[in-house]
């Protein structure tokens, strides 16, 4: 129901009532459904298109890179922590920042113990996998370093022994049987996680201890987007179980808010538009692809719009 | 103190700790640290840290969905333990470094 003027749409769209009808001219509701978008499900998403006519089904839009980890269990994955924030950055800006993980020695070294952070960030990260097909992309990390419960007890956070849990999650993996072999693309062993880019505006991230998130940008002007990310896990069968997630999921906010807030300062950066050039090194293969298909979609609506 | 003993009696040593930080969602619990300072919260974190494996096991007696509220209580103040184990551990002042201005807020999470 519109909470304006109390006009009432049925489950399937069409408008069921309007306030003091007898009072437009020439109307009838049956005009006034409320509008259809084409949308289509893959493990449970929901993903809408607002093409008047989509040029392709969104199973030929995912591809086979994408598809193939339709049968993760997604569906039994119902303990959420949900997060958002409005963010003073374009969209792109933000979706940029997470397509490859060699900022994670630099943004997040202090996330780990203070000992540590020079070598750490010394080391650097080289990303062990990527892989582009069509729009989409894909990267995972190795998870030799990432193996926390591994370490000695020096090198990890006293919370995260109690807890038995930190940033890659609860160290207790869980149990979700035999998964389908496209999560781990390049066959990384140890593996760590697998980001999955969705163009444009979605990612899935798959964690090898047994849990996923998922990033949304939903632009609202040029220099603005609204973030979303939500963790998901297994029911928890105890407090235990519970209080690993937890520290995950407060993990997750940690270092997205360190994320976050550098690339407020990148749009400030680009807004003064006295830098004019980002070099992009080898490992951000995803952030290349990604602008190239932007600009080539872009470039391909600028010519329909010219010829129509 | 009141009279009022909000944890199980076998955790009374806590119980200074309950009324402020026996918080039930994270949105409450990240306001209570970003309004602490960081005696408060490593006092917190001092007492909690070698108490969370028995307040666990305690926890993990009852089933999530029908836990009595002084366990509860209990659960969430393991909850403060590892909000506050951050500035703690890490940052050394209740925000995340250089994120002044930034939020990342918690809309939902399952309960208790």
């Amino acid at each position: 129901m519109c909470k304006y003027h109390g006009w009432k749409y049925d489950l399937d769209g069409a408008c069921v009532f309007a306030q003091q009808e007898g009072e437009f001219f020439d109307f009838d509701k049956a005009d006034f459904g409320l509008v259809a978008v084409h949308c289509d499900v893959f493990a449970g998403f929901i993903f809408v298109n607002l093409a008047p006519e989509p040029s392709q089904s969104l199973r030929e839009f995912l591809g086979p890179m994408l598809l193939g980890i339709e049968d993760y269990p997604f569906d039994q994955m119902t303990d959420r922590y949900a997060f958002r924030v409005e963010c003073r950055a374009n969209w792109k800006v933000f979706s940029d920042a997470f397509m490859e993980f060699y900022h994670a020695p630099i943004v997040h070294v202090n996330q780990h113990p203070r000992h540590l952070r020079a070598m750490i960030t010394e080391m650097g990260y080289e990303a062990p996998h990527y892989e582009v097909e069509g729009p989409h992309g894909v990267v995972t990390t190795a998870g030799g370093i990432h193996r926390v419960w591994e370490m000695p007890p020096e090198n990890v956070k006293p919370a995260d022994l109690a807890t038995r849990s930190g940033l890659f999650g609860p160290w207790d993996m869980s149990d979700l049987g035999e998964l389908p072999p496209r999560i781990n693309p390049g066959g990384v062993h140890p593996w760590g996680l697998s980001s999955f880019q969705f163009f444009p505006n979605f990612a899935i991230l798959i964690w090898e201890a047994g849990w996923y998130n998922t990033h949304q940008f939903w632009p609202t002007s040029v220099n603005t987007v609204t973030f979303e990310g939500n963790v998901y896990s297994l029911p928890a069968k105890n407090a235990s179980e519970r209080v690993g997630r937890e520290m995950a999921a407060v993990a997750f906010k940690e270092y997205s808010l360190q994320d976050a807030n550098t690339l407020e300062a990148t749009q400030l950066g680009l807004e003064a538009r006295v830098v004019d050039r980002f070099p992009l090194n080898d490992q951000e293969v995803l952030v290349r692809n990604f602008h190239q298909v932007v600009a080539d979609w872009v470039e391909e609506y600028r010519l329909k719009a010219a010829q129509a | 103190m009141s009279g009022v003993r909000l944890l199980p009696s076998e955790f009374a040593d806590l119980e200074p700790f309950a009324p402020r930080w026996c918080r039930a969602t994270e949105a409450e619990r990240w306001a209570e640290r970003m309004g602490s300072t960081m005696p408060d919260m490593q006092a917190l974190y001092d007492a909690l840290l070698p108490r969370v494996p028995d307040a666990l096991a305690y926890c993990d007696r009852f089933p999530l969905d029908d836990m009595p509220d002084d366990a509860v209580h209990l659960l969430q103040l393991v909850y403060s333990f590892v909000i506050v184990s951050f500035p703690v551990e890490l940052w050394g002042q209740p925000h995340v470094p250089d994120t002044l201005g930034t939020s990342f807020d918690r809309l939902s999470e399952p309960l208790p």
